[in-house]
């Protein structure tokens, strides 16, 4: 792919994001005239549409971004550390932890003391998965290890919840736990938008300067030891940054799979392999796909909303294995 | 002449194995050092502690008269660049950026690549001669190829002391005689420069370092010019093989197996 191209590529993945973003804003069960709810907010009247827009469309939408780009980014990060393309958070069992702890609070009934227990569990999960993956990794923390550890969590999380699942107690909360299993944008408030976006954000931070640390390791841990970075800050706040976007995703929106796997994977081509250059064009990418599928899920007739985590797996995982079954003379 | 590396007393252990027993050495400024030794004798680990990769378990590192922890790790990566055995790039990145990651030690989270940068980016580029190979991505290249990236990279950071570990044991004959010429050139043209280099091929070690160490069971065992460390007796004892060695020529045959 020639320089041009690339950059129109992305031109065209930066474009989408607006594009997108209105579309979603236009989409929901209720017809709405964005235009003049706009106005109506910014003139400060409460009209209906006004309070829709603002309540439930924006945030919504917002969300979508944000959750796209800190799942995206956690991808790029993993896999760029661990030098292995099928690194992500769901594959680690990072989700999956944080699905399982909000399972639990779910299925005790302690949902109902506050809005922000589950996500605050949900967040905890994530954050003590990755804790407990990189110390029982000690000091070997090859990549090797860290995903057979990882796959072993993600295997006995599953296991837990879908024991959670057979012993629930009424139906209301197994339909709550099969939410947070499957990952939905549906009726969130700027509530959730708050709670997550402060963890997004130090997310963020903490992963994108680590951007010369992942090129440094396409060499390998020693050589990128003797290019004077040092190994165990990097590694350790680029993947607290990665437990922060995760756990704030899953906090808010359940297990949305697949965006951290294959959109690093879709975007490479397009950064040379590069893997300090790929987390901007994940971030881009990952917001510009959730809006998407988010999109899609409220446009597709039928008599309940789908959730979008069904969309990015269903719809992602066919055309990543077309992607693989094209390039697969370029995997080594 | 001054000494670049000293180290003095270096152990190290692995599940209670010891790989390395009482290691001193010295680097001074202008040579070429070749350690040799046959397989195990712990050569890579000596360079690996050396590149300050791993801590020695005893022993002290110094780095033009400072121990290497009090040296910042920046501060040290430009003064000490290490090119690995096989020097593997696991992406398929393009041979520009391998090389502009030489540049690494200069660089903060943000910065991108200064004038100085480049300067010292294209000089390496000619030094190592791949002005051909850019554009192309390294998983395309063969290995004598990577191996002049990877020693293009090492340039890159203009160090004072390079330290390779069997920069040529999977080359052909060309491209060996081209990397250890490089080499050689490096460390003469500054007089502030040195090399340490792993090496199988006894004759080009005896060729082209100025000194050499020969390494066995963790310890070194002797050292010196290549006439004294290579030996017969030396050869028959640590490497059990029989040797025609002639050093006029600087070519060392094994012949048979003891």
């Amino acid at each position: 792919m020639t320089k041009k191209q690339q950059q129109l590529y992305f031109g065209l993945l930066l474009l989408s994001i607006p594009m997108f973003f209105f579309w979603h804003l236009f989409s929901g069960p209720t017809e709405l005239s964005v235009i003049s709810a706009f106005t109506d907010l910014l003139k400060g009247n409460t009209s209906t549409d006004a309070l829709i827009l603002a309540e439930i469309r924006l945030p919504r939408a917002l969300l979508a971004i944000c959750i796209g780009i800190s799942l995206a980014l956690s991808g790029a990060a993993l896999q760029g550390l661990l030098i292995n393309p099928l690194a992500s958070p769901d594959l680690l069992g990072v989700s999956q932890s944080g699905v399982l702890v909000a399972v639990l609070v779910l299925y005790y009934g302690l949902a109902s003391i506050s809005w922000f227990i589950v996500p605050l569990a949900a967040m905890s999960g994530a954050l003590i998965a990755v804790a407990f993956i990189f110390s029982l990794a000690g000091k070997y923390q090859g990549a090797l290890t860290i995903i057979l550890i990882g796959i072993a969590i993600n295997a006995i999380t599953s296991a837990m919840t879908s024991l959670a699942l057979n012993f629930a107690p009424n139906p209301f909360a197994l339909q709550e736990i099969y939410f947070w299993m499957l990952g939905s944008l549906s009726n969130r408030s700027s509530n959730e938008l708050f709670f997550a976006f402060p963890f997004m954000l130090l997310g963020w931070i903490l992963i994108f300067p680590r951007k010369h640390f992942l090129d440094a390791m396409s060499l390998g841990e020693d050589t990128a030891l003797s290019l004077g970075f040092n190994l165990k800050k990097q590694k350790f706040l680029l993947i607290f940054g990665v437990a922060l976007c995760t756990g704030a995703s899953v906090a808010v929106s359940g297990n949305i799979s697949f965006i951290g796997l294959m959109v690093p994977h879709l975007l490479r081509p397009l950064v040379n392999n590069e893997p300090g250059r790929l987390l901007t064009y994940s971030a881009v990418g990952g917001a510009s796909l959730l809006l998407l599928a988010d999109t899609l899920v409220q446009n597709i007739p039928g008599s309940q909303e789908l959730q979008v985590g069904v969309i990015t797996a269903a719809l992602g995982g066919p055309f990543f294995l077309f992607l693989i079954f094209k390039n697969r003379h370029l995997l080594r | 002449m001054s000494t670049l590396i000293q180290a003095n007393n270096i152990s190290w252990q692995i599940n209670h194995a010891t790989i390395l027993n009482d290691i001193s050495l010295e680097l001074r400024s202008g040579e070429m050092l070749g350690i040799i030794g046959p397989n195990g004798a712990g050569k890579t680990t000596l360079l690996k502690i050396l590149a300050r990769i791993n801590a020695p378990f005893n022993g002290t590192l110094t780095l033009l008269d400072k121990p290497y922890q009090e040296v910042e790790l920046n501060n040290f990566a430009r003064k000490i660049a290490y090119l690995e055995q096989n020097a593997p790039v696991n992406w398929p990145l393009l041979v520009e950026k391998v090389i502009a990651l030489g540049r690494s030690p200069y660089q903060n989270s943000y910065k991108k690549l200064s004038i100085e940068d480049n300067a010292a980016i294209k000089k390496a580029i000619n030094a190592t001669g791949i002005e051909r190979l850019l554009g192309r991505t390294i998983s395309t290249l063969s290995q004598g190829e990577k191996m002049l990236v990877a020693l293009c990279r090492v340039f890159s950071s203009e160090p004072n002391v390079i330290l390779a570990d069997e920069p040529i044991s999977a080359l052909d004959p060309y491209h060996q005689l081209l990397i250890l010429e490089l080499l050689q050139q490096q460390t003469r043209a500054d007089r502030n420069h040195a090399a340490i280099v792993v090496l199988h091929d006894l004759s080009h070690a005896a060729h082209f370092c100025d000194r050499l160490l020969l390494m066995h069971e963790g310890k070194i065992v002797s050292s010196g010019s290549a006439e004294e460390v290579l030996s017969s007796d030396n050869l028959r004892k640590f490497y059990k093989i029989n040797c025609y060695s002639d050093f006029k020529q600087g070519l060392i045959q094994p012949l048979n197996r003891i």
